[in-house]
């Protein structure tokens, strides 16, 4: 393995699925000091067991795909994805859109599965089971494809499910010593990153699928990555510039 | 159903959280390959162009979106 082109990839699955993964225990979480870790966990290794599921059909199937068109449209998707996530992270550290709260989506998590009460403890244990598995299966689908995404192009699959899974650790290891939501983990910083690192993904696989050979190679990503970055924070920049009123 | 209904549309947000953006990307990525195929331009040109082009996507749809909040 070449350690210059999967360097990226694996730091790039890894933050995202940081990212993924906090979002997720958030809810389990809720669940879990709600309704015990019987439902939570239940929910967590049935979304978990889907998810392999999905990588187990998707897998194979990935390697009948025409490298070029896999570029291509692994490209795309990235540059939609990744775009999306940085004008998401530019308004958020703009002040134009509320930072994500870990906190508030906890505390409402368990305010939402409260109002089940007048229902049998079976049932509610069903609802908090489903409300975890739900979160585990949504957050998990964007890591499957993030690491899918990242890693497909070059052979990298491996290294990139690496990643995701060092970030499962973590998120893990330290929601099991501190048991509360982790909303210390700078977030939106986090996503900033992302969202550069899976842009700058974006305009290398779409490119690439287009038959452009980028000069330094696997290399360009830092200078694409670079590029990303400065134009989020110089459009941070403008729009605090345009509306004042954020900063207050 | 309900828990399906939710996941598409989840899968679906992940690509599409903002229209104009999702389309002008498309618009972008067609435009740069017609070029190269069929104009003429040099796939490296594409390249680049490809790269400002996402660039200046980014702060049209960042200053179009702080706007209209």
């Amino acid at each position: 393995m070449d350690w210059a082109t999967a360097t990226p990839a694996i730091s790039a699955a890894f933050l995202a699925s940081l990212v993924e993964v906090v979002e997720a225990f958030t809810i389990i979480l809720a669940v879990a000091t709600l309704r015990g870790w019987r439902p939570a966990l239940a929910g967590t290794f049935a979304a978990l067991g889907l998810l392999a599921l999905v990588v187990i059909i998707l897998g194979p199937l990935l390697d009948r795909v025409p490298l070029h068109l896999l570029q291509l449209v692994v490209g795309i998707l990235l540059l939609l994805f990744g775009l999306g996530w940085l004008r998401k992270a530019v308004l958020r550290a703009a002040g134009v859109i509320p930072l994500h709260d870990e906190e508030a989506i906890f505390r409402r998590e368990q305010a939402e599965l409260g109002q089940q009460a007048d229902i049998g403890a079976r049932s509610q244990d069903w609802i908090a089971g489903i409300a975890a598995f739900k979160a585990v299966l949504l957050e998990g689908l964007e890591v499957v494809f993030i690491v899918i995404a990242v890693g497909a192009g070059r052979g990298l699959l491996w290294p990139a499910a690496g990643g995701a899974l060092a970030a499962v650790v973590v998120v893990l290891s330290i929601g099991a010593l501190i048991h509360k939501p982790l909303a210390k983990v700078p977030e939106n910083t986090l996503k900033f990153g992302v969202g550069v690192m899976l842009s700058a993904f974006g305009v290398f696989w779409t490119g690439e699928g287009l038959g452009i050979s980028w000069p330094g190679a696997d290399l360009s990503l830092l200078w694409f990555a670079g590029a990303f970055l400065a134009t989020g924070l110089i459009s941070v920049g403008l729009v605090r510039a345009r509306t004042p009123e954020a900063d207050a | 159903m309900s828990i399906l209904k939710q996941v598409i549309s989840d899968l679906v947000g992940m690509f599409l959280k903002d229209a104009r953006l999702t389309a002008s990307i498309l618009v972008l990525v067609a435009g740069v390959a017609f070029l190269i195929r069929n104009a003429g331009l040099t796939p490296l040109t594409g390249g680049w162009l490809l790269l400002g082009g996402s660039l200046a996507l980014l702060v049209i749809s960042v200053l179009r979106a702080s706007g209209r909040d």
